[in-house]
């Protein structure tokens, strides 16, 4: 198995808010999920150039008028990427999006886990 | 009317913490807050006013409905929970962690002018919206000028 960082690669428009993110590598894939409360499925792209993963939208507060007695909440556009790694399958990948919840799942291509070589040491 | 955060330490809090609240704030994502260092993870809350409600709404992404309590007892509104980190995940090789987990507690008093037994609380896209509306007599009414 071909061990190639997975890494986001920009960090930029966060001026304000961006969404957070976890990425784990498991034997069959990668999954990313990201934190998007309160985003409906328009409010935001997810977009695969080459080998970069985009997400990119827009955070907007619900209630414009309203008399605000305490903000903790941020809002805001937002982008990030990320470089996929050579080992993924791009055609493979496959989203989730359910409680402010989005989770990518791209799996490995075949050719990469039948890659593993295991070394003996006589 | 006001509904303000029940922070009961309030006043344990010196002004040394509050400097390093402000340089977190200004030079980062602050990990901690003064008030949050019992709690692991504390969801974002946003308090408004409308003309009949006040509007509590709370960020709990990745949550269900039952992972989350909202209860009032003496004019106080706890929401207490627990984002758990699925189990799957937890053998898996972690590249980037940036999601917070754990349980939380946060506490509001209630305004003395809301009808708590008329509060709704609804759960949709990771959000957690708690409507609490006015009681009659501090609604802002309209007073008719009649012309002599």
């Amino acid at each position: 198995m071909t061990l190639i960082e997975f890494y986001p690669m920009l960090r930029v428009g966060s001026n304000g808010w961006e969404p957070d993110v976890d990425i784990f590598e498991t034997k069959d894939g990668f999954v990313i999920s990201a934190e998007l409360p309160g985003l409906k499925k328009e409010d935001f792209d997810l977009t695969l150039d080459d080998d970069n993963l985009t997400l990119e939208g827009e955070k907007k507060r619900e209630d414009k008028n309203d008399n605000q007695k305490l903000g903790e909440r941020k809002f805001g556009k937002f982008s990030r990427s990320f470089v996929i790694p050579d080992s993924a399958n791009l055609k493979k990948i496959r989203t989730s999006f359910k409680d402010g919840l989005l989770k990518v799942s791209i799996p490995k291509s075949e050719v990469v886990k039948e890659r593993e070589i295991k070394v003996h040491f006589k | 009317m006001a509904i303000t955060r029940w922070r009961p330490f309030r006043d344990l809090i010196s002004i040394q913490d509050e400097m390093n609240r402000l340089f977190d704030d200004f030079f980062g994502r602050p990990v901690t807050r003064p008030e949050w260092t019992e709690a692991a993870w504390c969801p974002c809350v946003d308090v408004s006013e409308t003309k009949d409600n006040v509007i509590i709404n709370t960020e709990i992404p990745g949550m269900s409905k039952d992972d989350v309590t909202v209860s009032i007892q003496d004019n106080v509104l706890t929401l207490s929970g627990e984002k758990k980190q699925e189990k799957e995940e937890k053998d898996a090789n972690y590249h980037r962690v940036e999601r917070s987990y754990g349980s939380f507690s946060r506490s509001f008093t209630l305004p003395t002018s809301v009808q708590p037994d008329k509060v709704k609380a609804t759960y949709k896209d990771g959000i957690l919206r708690i409507t609490l509306p006015k009681s009659e007599e501090v609604k802002p009414k309209q007073i008719p000028i009649t012309v002599e």
